[in-house]
Parts: structure tokens; sequence; C-alpha cells
């Protein structure tokens, strides 16, 4: 099963950076024709930060530019900068050097006083995931084409958010005002952004229009119009899809996808993402304070047949958040935590419960990504197998996090997108400063140690020791029950192309084309 | 005439006054947070109260209430938080597509539910009664998603006859707005089919065993009219203001039709702005649905008094 | 006259009407005849079957009601033959019915107009020429302000008045036969009166046959030359209204008879007679009014059918052919 999922990937991945050789870069031909993508979830605007979902990541990308921008396969390259950042051997200074020749929509150009500008406004702006301000502790110019940015603590994983969400206005744009939310939102302007696509026409939550700008500092796009338009529903995706209303959808029902991506006419592709199913453990209360009882937990689910059977092989198993295919994966440690009664069994005794105990998990509904409920209902026959009883609280994401943050809860099963599971996801649940490290409720200054060390690093080799030490306790300790990493997948009409799906499973159709 | 208005128009005042505050209480007892809502998982504590004071949250509950309402009054909404644009100004854009929907809907539940609801008390425990019932009990119990995609599948992806779903207004052109309305107001006005079909056909089947049939048969009047006419202007009456009772539900049912159609209506909305804890939103567009019920309610009032004068004025 | 053929014969007829308590036979055996211009009464209490009977011979049947057997020769036509537009034909033209409750039997929601005119536009009159019948038929029935009686309601006129206007109804189209089912039980006595005048001086004036249905025997009386006395389901006897009700001869005659406080109006079922009215589900064999019978003898229990006993005088009773 792996194996499918991993070939899967492989060719995701050749056809991302197929397609991105083949497009031209520089001044060539008109931009032509429309694009249709549909989308599922809300749309609520386009604004150069405020992403928080898919949708919003797809507009954002259209319209804006960032620092630096995040690869199909999940990696950095340069987008306004000129090149890879200049990075101190302390992790704590980077050095951008910026293009001269990117020009926003109005025919501006763009200069170091406009990424300040930005990060300014960004970073004193509440409506965000926001931890850039936790670490950057200075924006500053030097120079009309260099910007300088001053960490407080190592991480380089901040450009993979910045790259989702810190995307660059002209100096000026009012982004910001004291209203009610505290944010007004870019709306068709065309004075703010510098990407490929210029909005033109917009309706919150049912279509958002671009066209081609063709100053565009990577070259025209081959696409004269984009079109973003919201179905709220997988299965009338599809059904746009096959009338053809649509080009690409977002989301499908994963077991619609395979049977799809083989009909004459579409294609599809799926690829590993920054998404993953798990379900964190309350480690500060009963039952799940007692390590061998969260032991247990991980040894008796059969994540195979979760991700196999109800995700239709669109999540990848691991019992580690490192998917198989990555370089911090480790398949000794993850044996430690395969599906086994009889381990789990064992655990249970090591915890004086021979017989099992019962424990509530609160399961979200509806679940924009994947099928989260009927994965629960699994994993409460594989528990008990064991003894375990799992009671199943449905109730959506809103209500999920305010129980959280009371600290009412004891596990919690559900598909998160990350911006990084590496550089993002091991901080902010299981570090002491992170954001949920505080309903968390796990502690440990070696394993903080540990992250802090891979994040002084960009280059996986040099992380790689520490994030072997980070995954050491991770299966130790059993804070969470790690099930495996969703695939972002997407199908379209056969005549497109310049598309694929994402690491960051945001739609990046900048490139997209017809024929 | 006049009292007759002023009367409801003060009992609308009282309707929404007490709606209002009602309205008020129960967005605020959903759990959640909208400053969780619209800030996600990653926010921190001090975010999230940050936000809180942004969207006014932190005031005791009556001074929000006066506020919202004091501005409501004014014709002010508010401010939606998902959407950071006057409630009103999305309401405006989602209340007109709900509205065709409905009524093109309604439209549909009467043309099949008038002939079928007569032609099966006329024929009581015929084949075409039997038929009528089938029909009527699968019309009630086929969840509209289901019958929605079903449709979907036929007539957009199979056949190629009409799109798969959005919206296009009158203004468009009425053959392409209707093209793009009729399937969803079919999934959504067959069930309201069977609710009217089943009400005008007991109602019938009463009319038809009254003494002035039997007389009118008696005089000669031909079957056709005795039916289509005198009985069923007569059906009709309670037929009707049940009916419209329950076009309540047919805007309840208008939440999943617009979801599948992908009809940017105001039951999707609503639905989403409650995931989202969207105060300001949620109570604008439940207080519409109040109004409209009310509204909905008056109008079923005039029109029973015009199809029975014996309580026409 | 009475040698000429009948306008009107019923023979053998039985009906069957399905309860919740089971089938019961409203009609069992009945045959009477009606000739034009005459006036028959048929008589007995309620729940006798004479209303289903009635309505039964002219085939206006609820749906829970059948007719299993007989013959209904209108003009010598069987009407059980025609097809239902010859009977609509039929009944637009020819036949006409007024029933007991005025109430309920107009339509509600149509102006008394509209009821009235349509009737004589069955045969194809004008707007116009139907008005004016309507008009001097209202005029006839002594209703004050006739013209603004067309655009009324029902529910806008006195329960004399909606009984009159049912009357017009009956008559717009210069009906041959009449069948009038209780058209006073509604009305108080000196309505009653007026309208039974009325009913009367009209017949007379237009020809017209009368089948009157009524447990009330003044009424009979003052309006039938011939009566039919009914009783669970069966004429019991028959014949001219003045000797019958001079010289009832079926027991159950006399006793009807003998329950009417003579000269005043009667309401509501008759108290009078001894003992329960049959259950019409569970008849015994025999005679039906044994039980009750202050005569009864052994040969009751044997099928007592309507025989003649004087000339153009019947009974079902063995003593009465003994008498």
């Amino acid at each position: 099963m792996s194996n499918t999922i991993n070939r899967r990937g492989v060719l995701g991945l050749g056809a991302g950076l197929a397609a991105a050789t083949i497009l031209p870069q520089g001044a060539a031909a008109q931009p032509r024709g429309t694009v249709t993508a549909s989308l599922l979830g809300n749309l609520p605007n386009i604004h150069p930060w405020h992403v928080g979902n898919i949708e919003t990541g797809a507009a954002n990308l259209l319209a804006f530019s960032n620092l630096l921008k995040i690869k199909a396969d999940g990696t950095l390259e340069p987008d306004v900068a000129a090149r890879m950042p200049d990075v101190t051997e302390d992790g704590l200074n980077y050095t951008f050097e910026l293009r001269r020749d990117v020009r926003f929509h109005n025919g501006d150009r763009l200069t170091s006083a406009d990424v300040v500008y930005s990060y300014e406004k960004y970073l004193t702006t509440a409506r965000r995931r926001g931890n850039l301000r936790r670490f950057i502790k200075e924006v500053k110019a030097d120079g009309d084409y260099v910007v300088k940015v001053t960490l407080g603590e190592p991480w380089a994983g901040w450009m993979q958010l910045m790259g989702y969400e810190a995307a660059i206005v002209r100096n000026g744009s009012d982004v910001t005002n004291e209203g009610s939310t505290g944010e007004s939102l870019y709306r068709g302007s065309r004075m703010a952004g510098s990407g490929p696509f210029i909005p033109k026409n917009f309706q919150p939550d049912v279509v958002a229009e671009f066209e081609a700008f063709g100053d565009y500092f990577g070259g025209a796009p081959a696409t004269q119009t984009v079109r973003l338009v919201r179905v709220p529903d997988a299965a009338t995706q599809l059904a746009n899809l096959r009338t053809g209303t649509v080009d690409i959808i977002s989301n499908c029902p994963p077991k619609d996808f395979a049977p799809m991506r083989q009909t004459a006419g579409f294609r599809g592709e799926a690829r590993p993402s920054a998404g993953i199913f798990y379900m964190p453990m309350n480690v500060a209360k009963p039952p799940f304070d007692n390590v061998h009882l969260r032991r247990a937990i991980n040894c008796a689910i059969d994540r195979d047949y979760i991700c196999e059977e109800i995700y239709s092989g669109l999540a990848t198993a691991s019992a580690l958040p490192a998917a198989p295919s990555e370089y911090w994966y480790d398949a000794d440690m993850a044996k430690e935590l395969a599906y086994d009664p009889d381990r789990a069994r064992f655990h249970l005794r090591q915890a004086n419960m021979p017989r099992g105990f019962a424990f509530e998990a609160i399961v979200p509904a509806p679940s924009a990504y994947v099928e989260a409920r009927e994965a629960a209902v699994v994993m409460q026959a594989n528990f008990a197998e064991v003894g375990i009883r799992m009671n199943i609280r449905q109730t959506d994401f809103v209500s999920m996090y305010r129980s959280a943050q009371n600290g009412d809860w004891q596990a919690f099963p559900h598909p998160s997108m990350q911006s990084s599971i590496e550089g993002y996801l091991i901080w902010n649940n299981y570090h002491k400063d992170g954001n949920q490290a505080r309903w968390m409720g796990y502690r440990n200054a070696d394993y903080e140690q540990a992250v802090m060390e891979s994040f002084r690093f960009v280059q996986p080799d040099r992380k790689l020791p520490a994030l072997k030490r980070v995954l050491r306790h991770l299966v130790n300790d059993c804070p969470a029950l790690f099930i495996g990493r969703l695939n972002a997948y997407h199908l379209w009409r056969a005549d497109i192309s310049g598309f694929g799906p994402r690491y960051s499973y945001f739609m990046d159709l900048t490139q997209v084309r017809r024929g | 005439m006049a009292r007759f208005l002023a009367e409801r128009a003060a009992t609308l005042a009282l309707v929404l006054f007490g709606a209002s505050i009602l309205i008020f209480l129960v967005v605020r007892a959903l759990p959640g947070d909208p400053a969780i809502a619209m800030m996600t998982q990653n926010a921190t504590p001090e975010m999230i109260e940050e936000m809180r004071r942004a969207l006014g949250l932190h005031l005791p509950l009556h001074a929000q209430y006066l506020h919202w309402a004091g501005s409501a009054l004014a014709g002010d909404l508010g401010q939606s938080f998902t959407y950071s644009m006057p409630v009103r100004a999305i309401i405006a854009d989602r209340f007109p597509v709900t509205l065709h929907l409905s009524l093109v809907a309604l439209a549909i539940a009467l043309l099949i539910a008038v002939p079928a609801g007569v032609v099966a008390a006329r024929h009581k425990g015929g084949m075409i009664d039997h038929l009528c019932r089938v029909l009527a009990m699968i019309g009630i119990s086929m969840p509209v998603f289901w019958q929605g995609l079903l449709m979907i599948m036929l007539f957009a992806v199979t056949l190629g006859w009409l799109p798969p779903g959005g919206y296009q207004p009158l203004s468009a052109g009425l053959g392409v707005s209707l093209a793009h309305v009729i399937l969803p107001a079919l999934a959504l006005g067959t069930a309201y089919a069977a609710t009217i079909t089943r009400m005008l056909r007991s109602s019938m089947l009463d009319v038809l065993g009254k003494e002035y049939i039997a007389v009118a048969r008696a005089h000669g009047v031909p079957e056709g009219t005795i039916v289509w006419h005198d009985a069923l202007r007569n059906a009709l009456i309670p037929t009707l203001t049940a009916a419209g009772f329950s076009f309540g539900y047919l805007l309840a049912g208008a939440v999943l039709t617009e979801v599948i159609f992908n009809l940017p209506g105001m039951g999707r909305l609503l639905y989403e702005s409650i995931l989202a804890r969207d105060y300001p939103l949620v109570q604008g567009l439940v207080l519409l649905n109040v109004v409209v019920f009310v509204l909905i309610n008056f109008s079923m009032d005039a029109l029973y008094a015009f199809l029975d004068p014996r309580i026409r004025r | 006259m009475p040698d000429a053929a009948p306008l009107f014969q019923v023979r053998g007829l039985v009906t069957r009407f399905r309860t919740e308590a089971g089938e019961i036979f409203p009609s069992r055996d009945v045959s009477f005849q009606i000739h034009a211009g005459e006036v028959l009464g048929l008589v007995g209490e309620s729940g006798s079957g004479k209303s289903v009977t009635a309505r039964s011979a002219i085939r206006l049947q609820q749906p829970e009601s059948a007719t299993l057997a007989g013959e209904l020769l209108y003009r010598g036509q069987d009407l059980r033959g025609l097809d239902g537009e010859s009977l609509r034909r039929l009944r637009a033209q020819e036949i006409a019915m007024v029933v007991q409750d005025p109430a309920a039997a107009l339509n509600p929601v149509l102006t008394i107009g509209a009821q009235l005119t349509r009737i004589h536009r069955l045969h194809g009159g004008s707007a116009a020429e139907a008005e004016r019948v309507a008009l001097d038929l209202l005029q006839r029935m002594r209703i004050a302000e006739p013209e603004s009686r067309l655009a009324a309601y029902p529910h806008q006129l006195s329960g004399g008045m909606r009984q009159r206007v049912l009357i017009a109804l009956a008559l717009m189209c210069r009906p041959k036969l009449l069948i009038a089912d209780e058209p006073t039980t509604a009305l108080d006595v000196t309505v009653e009166a007026e309208i039974l005048a009325l009913l009367d001086e009209l017949r007379r004036e237009m020809g017209m046959a009368m089948l009157v249905i009524s447990h009330n025997l003044s009424v009979i009386g003052r309006m039938c030359d011939r009566v039919a006395v009914m009783y669970a389901g069966r004429i019991v006897e028959e014949g001219p209204t003045r000797e019958l009700l001079a010289a009832p001869r079926h027991p159950y005659t006399r006793a009807l008879l003998a329950s009417v406080p003579r000269g005043s109006k009667e309401d509501g079922p008759l108290p009078a007679i001894p003992g329960e009215p049959p259950d019409l589900a569970r008849l015994p064999p025999g005679c039906p009014f044994q039980a009750r019978c202050p005569e009864v003898g052994p040969a009751c229990t044997a099928t007592q059918a309507l025989r003649p006993i004087a000339p153009g005088r019947a009974a079902a009773c063995w003593r009465a052919e003994a008498a």
C-alpha cells in the first residue's frame, strides 16, 4: 500500500517539476483563454495575508508575491527575492536581495520600502495565524533592494509560513483599519499586489476572477483569465468537472478520485502534503497523563487500513509525524508504534489496566478535508479489540477549540493542514512556547532544546540529528497518535496543463494553461 | 383595511422585538467563540482576547444587544466578521437568490401537487391514488441532497441538458436563469409538492363528501366543474394555509439545495455563518427569516380571506 | 291516470352501505312508482333507509354505497344503464333534488347568483337570460331584494332564505321530477308552512312529480297524494295518503301515527315508539319490526312481502292481510 502512495507522490512531484520547466520565462506569447477552478470552502476575501484556507490561499497566490515561495514539493525558491537569503551561522540574521524588475499591478516598482511596510502591517495585525511576531524582531531596508530580517530566536520555518501568508503589498496600501474586524479587505484594487494576475471581479463566496498581469516579473501568464468559483459540495464539484463547467477541482470524495483519474479526458494526481491526520491526547489529565495508556493507544490502531479504506489511499500511513518518503522519517522508530494488539495489551498491563479503559474523542464535523468521522468509527473498532472504549463526541472546530482552551478534552482525532510539520507543528504543539502547547499539556526540556536546535538550519542534513531527537521523544512519550499524512490531490480536465497538487495543498494556478 | 394593516404592523413589531432578543441570546449560547473561529488553531489566548475586543465581544451582553438593536433600527445590521462587509449588503446579494429559488420551487410544487392531489382524491383507492401516494412518500422521504445529486448526474452530466449548478439572475436572460434554477427548484419543490399533495388529497376527499357537491351533481353540473371548480376552491383554503406555514420548511430545505447546486443563497450563508460564529451575520439572517415568515403568515391570512367569503370583511 | 305508464318506477332496489361496523342494506327490495305530476311520500324513522333509497334511485350515491340489484325506470329507461354523461344531462334537464340542510347544500365559496345561473346555462342559455330566470324564481320564492341576493354568499343568508334558494336552485331547470329530502326539517314551523305552500304552488304550476322524504307525517299529509312507509330498508305499507293515515294497516304505521302529537310540528326522531330502532347490520329473519311489534305472532319470523290488501293499498304484514 505505501508503495502505491509513494509512486503516486513521486509522479505528482515529477509532473509539477516538468510543468515548471516547460513554461516560458519572460514575455512570450500573449495570454489566452480562460481556466476555471472550483473551490470547496469559503472564499470571503482576496487578502495579502488573511489566508485561512486553501481557497484564500489560491487567490492569494494569484494576486500577490512573497519574498520566497513554496514549490510543489514544499521546498523554497526565490520569488521577489533575487536568490535564497544569506543566513548567519546563529540562524538569527537573514539578508534578502530583491529583484529589480518587480512591478505592482499599477506599474510602480517594488522596493525594500514596500517589503518593510508589508511586514510592519502584517506583524501588527491581530487577525492571522501569526507566529512571525514571536520570532521576528526586526525587518529593515538596507538601500532600495536589500531587506534584512532579524530573529529573536532561530526558526528557519518562518519562511515557510511567510510563503503562505505574508504577501507583499505596495507601500501605503490600505489593508488594515480599525473597523469592527480590525481589517478591511482588498477588493480588486489595482494598487496592492505584484502577482501574475490582477483581481478583476470578486463576489465573496461565489466567484473571483483574475486577469493576466502582462508586466509580471516572471513573464506574462499563459492564460488570460483565471476564475475561482465556489462549489461547496465535493460531489457537485465532480459533476461540474465532468460537464466542463470547471476545469480543475480542489476536492472530490476520496473514493471517486482513483476511478476518475483513469477516465479518458481527465487527469488527477496526488502527492504528500503538509496535512496530517492525528489524535493529540491531553497529557495533563487522566487517563492520558499515563504514558503507558498513550502507548497502548498508539499500538492499537491499524493505520494502513484507515488510510487505504477510509481515505482511499489519499492518506499515507505513518506512526510518526514524518511521512515515510521524507528525509527525517525513521522506520525503526515507527516500528515501535506499529499496529500490534498484543503490544497494546502489554502497555495496558503496564498501566495496571489490563481490561482497558474509556475515553472521549472529540470528532470535528463537518470536516473539509477528509472523512474524519468514518475514520473515528474504524478507530473505535480497533480500540475495542484491546478493550479500550472510545466514545465519540461530534462537534464543529470552533466548539472544539473552545473546549481545548478550557482544558476540557481528552483526545481530538482530526485532520489538520499545517504550513510545515517539521518546521512548525513540532514546535507549535509541544514546545512550551507553542500556541497549542498550552492545551496539549506536554513538557519536556530536552525535546524543546531539540526543536530549537533543528530550527537553526535550513539544510535537511543539518537539521536531521535534532529532528531524530525530536522523533525519539515523540515515540517514547506518545503525546499524540499519528495516523498518517494527508495527500494533496486534485482532478482536472486533460486539456489543462501547468497544474498539479502541492505540498502546501493550496492550488497554485499561476502557471495554469489550456493545451 | 387600515385597521387590519395597523394590527399586523404592531404584531410584526412585537414579534421582531421578541425574536431579536431570542436570536441575540441563542447565537451567543452556541459553544465556541467568533474570535477563535477567525483566528484558527494557532492563535494564542492573548491574540484571541485582542480579537474579542476588536469585535466588541468584551462588552456586557446588554450593551452588545443595545448597540446591535439600536443600529438595526436605523437599518444597520452591523459588519460581518467573516466578510468584513456590512451584513445588509451581503444579505442584499444573497436574498434574491433564495427568493428566486423558493418561488420557482413553490410554483413547481403547486403545479405538481394540485393536479396530483385532486386526481388522487377523485380516484380514491384506485391505481392513480396509490401511485400518487407512493410518489408522495418518495418525495417526502428522499433526502434533498441525494435527489439533487441524482438530478445533476442525469440532467447535467449524462444528458448535458442543464448546467450542474451555479446561479444566474433574471437579468442574465430568462432562459439562462431558468436553466440554472430549475434543477434545484425541482429538488426543493418535490418534497414540498408531496406535502401539499397529501394535504390537498385529504381536504378534497372531505369536500367531495359534502352535501353541496351531491346537490351540484343532482343538478347535472358536469363532473369536471364539480371537481376542479366547486370542490377545489373549497379544498384549497385549508391546503394553502397549511402550505403557507410549511413554506418555512422550504427555506430550511434551501440550505442543502443551495450547497449541492452551488447557489449563493441565504440558506448556505446562514449555515456557514453559524459555523464561523459570525454573530452579526447570523443575527441579520435569522431576523430576516423571521420577517419573511411573519410576512408569509400575513399574506396567508389575506389569501384565506380572499378565498373564503365567510371570513371576508 | 293510474293506468298510464309511470314517470319513474323503482323495482326491487337493493343497496349496500359500508360502515365501520360492517355492511348494512338501507334498501332491501324496495319498489315504488311515481306518475307525472304525482307526489309520493316516503316516511319512516331516521335510519330507516329513506334517504339512501331516494338518492340511490337517481344514482346519487356516496362512494361507500352501492346498488346491488333493481331497476330504476325513468320514462321506461333504466337509469342504471345510462353512461355518466347521459345521466348528467337527464339530471340537468328533468330531475332535481332539494335536501335537508340548506347550510350544507350550498357551496360556501360561490355566490347565490353563480350557483343559480350556471344551472340554467347548462342548457345553453345566455348569462343574461339565466339571470332573469334566477331573479324571477327568487321573486317567486318571495325573497326580498333578489338582485342583491344574487351577489351574496350563502353564509350571508338566513336559514329560511337558504332553503328558498335551494328550492329555486332545484327549479331552475323546470324539472319533471323533484326529490325533496326532508325539505323543511331545518326550518321553524311558520317558515315550514310557507315553504311547503310555495313548493306545492310551484309544483302545480310546473306539473312536477315529487318524491317527498320525511319523518314528519304532517308534512307528508299536507303534500302527498300517496305515501309509502319505510322500516329497516323495506317498504312496509303503501297507499293513498288520506286512506293510509285514516286507517293504517301495518302495526308499524299505526305505531308511527300514534306517536305524533297531531297538529304540532315534530322535531327529531320519534321517541314514542317503544323499543329501540333496529340495528340494520344485524336484522332478524322475517319481519324487521317483530321485536317492537305489540301484535307479534309466530308468523312474523317468516319473510313478509309487500302485498295488495285493498285497491291501491299494500302492506307487508300477515295481520294486515287478515284484517
